[in-house]
């Protein structure tokens, strides 16, 4: 079957249908590797399942490893037998799927594999009627992005060498290590693909959590007359885990905290609680609130520093009662390593809706309890004549819980029954996962079928990225002019003391 | 563990007139309210009850306010049952299954004579979204621009299915979206299987065939081929869940009765008619 129609398909009218209309063929470059099997491929697998694929569609993995084309359809349905998370590889469904997979082994510098890369597309085009249509999706290392770019352009895979389709491009995270080498990247993806074209994935943002966070703000009136400095304390934001490096110790050793969850995922997500109200639901329009966000944060002068983050490294400890090893005694980290597992750091939104409110925001790995939150405390009655004179009346508390447990929960004061007036602080809680009785997809099912669809909502603009940087860059600076005394926190705890001097009313992991 | 707080979507009433149905139909709403937190009014009309004004004071009483209320109705008539009416008038929304049953036509028949009588809009009928994924099938034929100038050109539908409200419904649907009338196009429906299934659809235009097939050795799949001038290799697609409480789940997040819905009713009633003429 093929999907060009020009004229409207009249029996389209009216069907609920989650299906993407331009057929296309994704290219995979590192598709032997672990984020393809694991992510990538149960992802597609499990759009074709549900219907959201084009009709017209072909998978090419572009890898280093040997396969020809049937060597690496068996190589997915094998993966896809592990970590197929909906059905499996099985019977007339898989048969039509590996239809559509071709290969090509590849050296990333080697312009033929290009143009052999190429030549399989022009065939999906001519017998799979895929459209002219090319989504490129970069699951390799950084370092590699840019020869990639590059050998796109020699081989004609460029966006203006095809003007029949759409060519777009997926960068994985980190985008740059930090705003120099983000900049450098940047000029070597300009060379080649306009804005519209890139798709920064941070696949937090296609979280279904990190999306209800918009959901609840803007699909609700009676937050947003309290969403600002009047009535907000502060803003906590804390992406904790209890795992270690789990055998990326040699990629962790190099980025750290700041740079691999503060400055994308945790930035994504102050920028979620601070942004205004778009006009619309476009991408740009929520995008552009997003950097608004962000332009409004001012980078801490060097000097200030040490009074606005701080930093640490998991020693040995307890996890769930069980010993773990310290950061630096994890495979493939230096065990003199001065790399971060801890960063927390207060920022300050310099406009007139949070003036004065700090937002504090902590990440880090092997600490007491695995969760992603947004807690915003809200401030004090402005006048107390309730309650027995013992009472502590604690401020209302709005906590978005990202993960485990995603959902909502509001901590308020209430009167214990009896002749008393005694005021006690309860929670009413609201829980997706209980509420709706839903699994959320995959994040990366999610934007794979947006990036096919040209919907760049959920992924992070240029501007935004850089600025993320600009933010973090004095913090990176400071870190790298001071040797730090590691380490400084027991696995298992609530991160280092030196946070609780940063702010001293942490929410207990 | 207990939470202080519920969230409440809706109130959800379950009438049923049949006892061998009471349970199953208790275990499905409780599967659906899981799913969207809802208060549960299950009307047992099977054992002796008041009459229909005491029966909708009595579910009256139960509903939570400021949310909507959702009727599914699985009693045996549906217009010529009085408890019907007295129920309808609590909903916003009402969910019927015309396919439900032995799966005669007579339940859909009773389905366009409210409809025709002008009645309450926010229906939603299970024999019809069932045909949901079979509506999307056939809709890939024609996606294709080539074979989209053929949509035009069809002469005769063949639908093999286990119930007949299917058949109407996908002649039904068919019929609104391409302008057949009962004399414009020759229809043969195959009864075959288990009811509420729908096994095949044949569409055929002078020089070629298209054909979706359900394959159910291999899975719930679907095999789409075109025979004749307009050949194109076999595509398949999974059979998406049809199961009732999806369907129900479905129905209750639609905001109200389509236009095409409404269409095909009144196209699967004029080949009803024809056929009884």
């Amino acid at each position: 079957m093929t999907a060009t129609a020009t004229a409207p398909n009249p029996l389209r009218e009216g069907l609920d249908t989650q299906r993407i209309s331009d057929p296309c063929t994704i290219v995979f470059f590192g598709a032997s590797g672990d984020l393809f099997k694991r992510m990538l491929l149960p992802s597609i697998y499990e759009l074709r399942q549900r219907g959201t694929l084009p009709t017209n569609f072909a998978l090419v993995g572009f890898a280093r490893s040997q396969y020809d084309d049937d060597g690496f359809r068996a190589y997915c349905k094998e993966q896809l037998d592990q970590f197929a998370y909906g059905a499996k590889p099985d019977g007339a469904m898989w048969d039509d799927f590996a239809k559509c997979i071709r290969y090509v082994t590849a050296d990333f510098g080697d312009t033929s594999h290009f143009e052999a890369l190429k030549r399989i597309l022009e065939e999906n085009d001519r017998d799979l009627k895929t459209g002219g249509n090319r989504l490129f999706y970069l699951s390799t290392p950084p370092s590699v992005f840019p020869g990639i770019i590059d050998q796109l352009q020699k081989a004609g895979l460029d966006p203006k060498s095809n003007p029949k389709g759409w060519t777009r491009i997926v960068v994985e995270k980190p985008f740059g290590t930090d705003l120099a080498s983000a900049r450098a990247l940047q000029t070597e993806v300009e060379k080649v693909f306009d804005e519209g074209q890139v798709y920064r994935i941070d696949h937090y943002l296609g979280k279904e959590p990190v999306q209800d966070i918009m959901a609840l703000r803007f699909a609700n009136v009676i937050f947003e007359p309290i969403w600002n400095r009047n009535y907000v304390q502060s803003v906590q934001i804390t992406a904790a885990e209890t795992l270690g490096v789990e055998g990326r110790g040699g990629y962790y050793d190099s980025a750290g905290a700041l740079r691999d969850m503060i400055q994308n995922h945790v930035m994504n997500l102050l920028a979620l609680v601070a942004m205004e109200p778009p006009a619309t639901a476009d991408a740009d329009a929520i995008r552009n609130e997003k950097f608004k966000v962000f332009a409004s944060i001012q980078p801490p002068a060097l000097a200030d520093v040490p009074k606005m983050a701080v930093r640490g490294q998991y020693d040995a400890g307890l996890i769930d009662g069980k010993p773990v090893p310290s950061y630096r005694t994890e495979p493939d980290v230096n065990p003199k390593s001065d790399t971060e597992t801890y960063a927390a750091v207060k920022l300050f939104v310099e406009n007139w809706r949070w003036a004065g409110v700090p937002f504090y925001l902590r990440s880090g790995k092997r600490l007491a309890r695995k969760v992603s939150e947004i807690a915003v405390t809200f401030k004090n009655i402005p006048h107390r004549f309730y309650g027995e004179k013992t009472d502590e009346i604690d401020p209302n508390v709005l906590v978005i819980k990202i993960q485990p447990d995603e959902g909502v929960s509001l901590r308020f004061e209430a009167k214990v029954p009896g002749q008393k007036s005694h005021i006690r602080t309860v929670s009413m809680d609201f829980n997706y996962g209980t509420g709706f009785g839903v699994q959320s997809p995959p994040a990366y099912e999610r934007l794979i079928a947006d990036a096919m669809r040209g919907d760049q909502t959920l992924f992070t603009r240029w501007d935004a990225v850089q600025r993320a940087w600009e933010i973090v860059t004095p913090i990176q600076q400071s870190w790298q002019n001071a040797t730090p005394t590691f380490p400084n926190y027991g696995a298992g705890s609530q991160g280092p003391h030196g946070a609780t001097q940063l702010f001293d009313d942490w929410r207990t992991l | 563990m207990s939470s202080p707080a519920q969230a409440a979507t809706m109130t959800f009433v379950v009438y049923v007139d049949d006892a061998s149905i009471l349970a199953e139909a208790r275990e499905r709403a409780e599967a659906l309210i899981a799913k969207h937190p809802a208060r549960l009014v299950m009307v047992d009309a099977s054992s002796p009850h008041g009459t229909p004004e005491e029966l909708q004071s009595t579910t009256h009483a139960q509903i939570v306010p400021d949310v909507p209320t959702v009727l599914f109705w699985a009693g045996k008539e549906s217009v010529r049952d009085p408890n019907f009416f007295a129920l309808n008038e609590l909903a916003d929304v009402l969910v019927l299954d015309s396919s439900r049953g032995s799966g005669d036509i007579e339940s859909l028949r009773q389905l366009m004579e409210y409809f025709s009588a002008g009645r309450r809009t926010k229906v939603q009928d299970l024999a019809y979204l069932r045909l949901a994924p079979w509506q999307e099938m056939i809709a890939i034929f024609f996606d294709d621009a080539e074979l989209a100038e053929d949509l035009g050109k069809i002469a005769s539908v063949e639908i093999t299915a286990g119930s007949p409200a299917e058949q109407y419904y996908l002649l039904g649907w068919l019929a609104s979206r391409l302008n057949w009338t009962p004399e414009s196009v020759q229809v043969a429906l195959h009864a075959k299987g288990k009811p509420r299934r729908v096994y095949e659809i044949a569409l055929s235009s002078g020089s070629s065939t298209y054909r979706a097939k359900l394959e159910e050795p291999t899975g719930p799949v679907v095999c789409l081929t075109v025979e004749g001038a307009h050949a194109r290799d076999q595509h398949c697609e999974t059979l998406h869940d049809v199961a009732v409480v999806a369907l129900v789940e479905q129905a209750i997040l639609r905001p109200g009765t389509s236009d095409v819905y409404r269409a095909t009713l009144d196209a699967a009633r004029a080949f009803l008619e024809h056929s009884v003429a």
